[in-house]
């Protein structure tokens, strides 16, 4: 009998065993894409996208976590297996809409199209039409994509959320690796991130983009632009005395990186990418502003200068490229805290049981990953040295939401960015307070992902019912813009439309529910669209579609047949015309010369 | 120079003049996401030099977009924008990182 040297079997064992799980894992992914064919269009339930799934998906879902857990409980990861799992992962969360319905979903993809399209047709731009041409830069790379590329622009943002999705879990996982040497601590936290995402942001946007600078410059500031207190800590310095103890606790700081040239690369490249940031987004700067400022203040940035240079980049911004913007609009203001969280919690939670259970989980997923992240933190604060700098870029964010409320949306920003911290610590609370070679909590972290996978696809694709079209509609809008001339106004209903896409700057557009009280009294709202109508020279066009309904039947923002009378009031007072269409949209022309009571 | 900042120079120049001739559009959808998705991000990523894989790679890709970027909106606001300028723009800028690292490289093995 032939004795295999245990040498040799270990040996195959950690050759064998990675090809088998990546198989494993890659076969689950397949099993859990293979019958989303099945799924019809339009998607109508109250609970959106995770009602429509087949039972394989799940089931291929729940084996891909399985094969994770398995994949992370050796000794030494494999690296590569361990980012295909990742990735597949992402796929199944990020890219399953896009299997689904071969149109982008969200009225805001269409609409970034079209300012990307209106740059290209302008070849300059016109601060004056809107904020967003007071920040183009993204929409600028965008249109140079578009115009050197096949791709069509409906392509291009179809695929945004996936190429996203992993641009920001790779993101997470070399924010980690910053922070620990642990290949367990690293992979979990980045599967931790995936399932803990429900924020919808992974749109093609430059939010989304801007945040995958944050993450690398984030990494930069941690790895090679990062130092190291030594001698006596900051509390020992200041009972020393705050005028002699803390300058030399400052001085007494180390780089990380000891590399001089690779540190002036890696300050060379913050500030470039902090500079693109400051072009293309609004409210990203900031977050890497306090980022840095808070690595600076707590003796973590070996380059205290630097969130100077990012403020003076922010400001030179707001006041040359987006002062047109800024005349009317103050970037920062200290807003009543229960306004601000109000606009960003208390107005969101209306509608029918369905799209209040989904916004409800989505509020639970946040305090459960809060949760998560502050028993990680309880458990590893035992942990030595201790590093404040994920517990400050895990705070900091939030600190933004009393300042501006964002439009209703600074909370969910602010959860975004605190997010890859979240899942830090998170991650640690699976894997124990002191360094472990191996990953214990195998079953848990197992039903933990599982079941917060089915919340963040409940939460992250809950509207489905009306942030996703068909391409019927799609086609449909096309029909609007034959109708009507530029110039006109176009007015939609709800934001659930795929419009905008074209010809962006040549029409002038209102929304319903954002110009008429909620929910919507017909007879007011009625006056409303008459007055806009009449006020525009070349008319107005009121279009309907089945997600604008949909919207509003699941938010609650009107009762049913309330909409059907603000129309039979403007055909019968406003001397509104019903134009023939394909039946996928109704569009009503009101022209100014018509009057009516 | 070494032979990889050699290749890079070349494929940065290289690269917007193809986009000029009338390819396939296989190969013209290839020569564009080379030029404005990898190309810059490398030269960055080679003078940063990370030791991490994941990171080498997000600047690649990030790094490139925020050259497209950066090149796109200077264009836009001289009013002088085309995708073919772009492209120009996003390959010398390439090329002048790889130059600049390699100058770098030089002055400090002398």
């Amino acid at each position: 009998m032939t004795v295999v040297p245990l040498r040799v079997l270990d040996v195959v064992h950690d050759r064998v065993r990675p090809v088998i799980l990546g198989a494993i894992g890659t076969a689950a992914a397949l099993l859990a894409v293979s019958g989303l064919s099945q799924v019809r269009l339009p998607i109508t339930s109250d609970y959106g996208l995770v009602a429509v799934l087949p039972p394989s998906f799940w089931w291929g879902l729940m084996a891909l976590h399985l094969v994770f857990v398995l994949a992370l409980a050796v000794r030494k990861p494999e690296p590569l297996l361990m980012a295909l799992l990742v990735a597949l992962l992402v796929v199944l969360l990020y890219a399953t809409p896009a299997l689904i319905d071969p149109v982008p979903r969200l009225e805001v993809s269409w609409r970034h199209l079209g300012i990307a399209d209106e740059l290209a047709r302008a070849r300059g731009v016109d601060p004056t039409i809107d904020a967003y041409f007071n920040w183009p830069g993204f929409f600028a790379g965008l249109a140079t994509f578009l115009d050197l590329t096949p791709f069509s622009p409906a392509q291009v943002a179809l695929v945004a959320p996936v190429l996203n999705g992993l641009l920001w879990v790779f993101g997470v996982v070399a924010v980690v690796s910053s922070l620990t040497p642990s290949r367990h601590h690293v992979w979990l936290a980045a599967w931790l991130f995936a399932v803990l995402n429900w924020i919808d942001q992974d749109y093609l946007s430059p939010q989304a983009f801007a945040f995958t600078l944050y993450l690398v410059v984030v990494v930069l500031l941690l790895r090679y632009l990062g130092a190291v207190p030594r001698g006596p800590s900051l509390r020992e310095a200041v009972r020393s005395g705050v005028r002699h103890g803390v300058p030399r606790w400052w001085q007494g700081r180390v780089p990380n990186e000891p590399d001089a040239r690779r540190r002036v690369t890696a300050l060379l490249l913050a500030v470039g990418l902090g500079a693109v940031m400051v072009v293309s987004h609004q409210l990203s700067p900031f977050m890497l502003l306090g980022a840095a400022t808070l690595l600076a203040l707590s003796g973590r940035l070996w380059v205290p200068h630097l969130p100077v240079l990012l403020g003076l980049l922010a400001v030179l911004w707001l006041t040359t490229g987006a002062s047109v913007y800024l005349a009317g609009h103050p970037v920062l203001f200290v807003q009543d805290v229960g306004q601000s969280t109000g606009a960003n919690v208390a107005q969101r939670v209306t509608g029918s049981p369905g799209h209040l259970l989904v916004v409800q989980l989505r509020v639970a997923l946040t305090a459960a990953a809060l949760a998560l992240a502050a028993l990680g933190w309880w458990r590893m604060r035992s942990r030595t040295p201790r590093d404040p700098r994920p517990t400050l870029l895990l705070v900091f964010p939030f600190a933004l939401v009393p300042v501006q409320s964002y439009g209703g949306e600074m909370l969910m920003r602010s959860t975004l960015f605190s997010l890859p911290f979240m899942a830090y610590y998170a991650a640690g609370l699976f894997l124990g307070g002191a360094r472990t070679r191996g990953f214990r909590a195998r079953p848990t972290v197992a039903l933990v992902a599982a079941a917060a996978s089915g919340v963040v696809l409940t939460g992250h694709y809950g509207n489905a019912a009306f942030d996703t079209f068909t391409p019927a509609e799609v086609r449909s809008v096309d029909r609007l813009y034959q109708v009507a001339p530029p110039g006109s106004l176009l007015v939609a209903v709800t934001h659930a439309s795929a419009w905008k896409a074209q010809d962006y700057a040549d029409y002038r557009y209102a929304v319903v529910t954002d110009d008429c009280a909620l929910p919507l009294d017909a007879r007011e709202c009625y006056r409303v669209v008459r007055d806009q109508a009449f006020e525009s020279s070349t008319g107005a066009f009121l279009f309907v579609t089945r997600a604008q309904e949909e919207s509003l039947r699941l938010r609650g923002d009107a009762a049913p047949g309330v909409l059907d009378e603000i129309e039979r009031l403007l055909v019968t007072r406003a001397g509104a015309r019903v134009l023939p269409t394909d039946g996928a949209i109704r569009i009503l022309r009101i022209d100014p010369q018509e009057q009516g009571p | 120079m070494s032979t990889t900042s050699r290749i890079l120079v070349g494929a940065a120049l290289a690269a917007p003049l193809l986009l000029l001739m009338p390819l396939p559009a296989v190969i013209s959808g290839g020569v564009a996401l080379a030029l404005l998705g990898v190309l810059p991000g490398a030269a960055l990523s080679r003078a940063l030099a990370p030791d991490d894989p994941v990171l080498a790679v997000l600047v690649t890709v990030a790094g490139s977009v925020a050259v497209t970027i950066a090149v796109s909106t200077v264009l836009l606001y001289l009013r002088v924008w085309s995708g073919p300028a772009a492209a120009v723009g996003v390959g010398l800028i390439t090329a002048a990182i790889v130059l600049g690292c390699e100058r770098g490289r030089a002055r400090d093995l002398v």
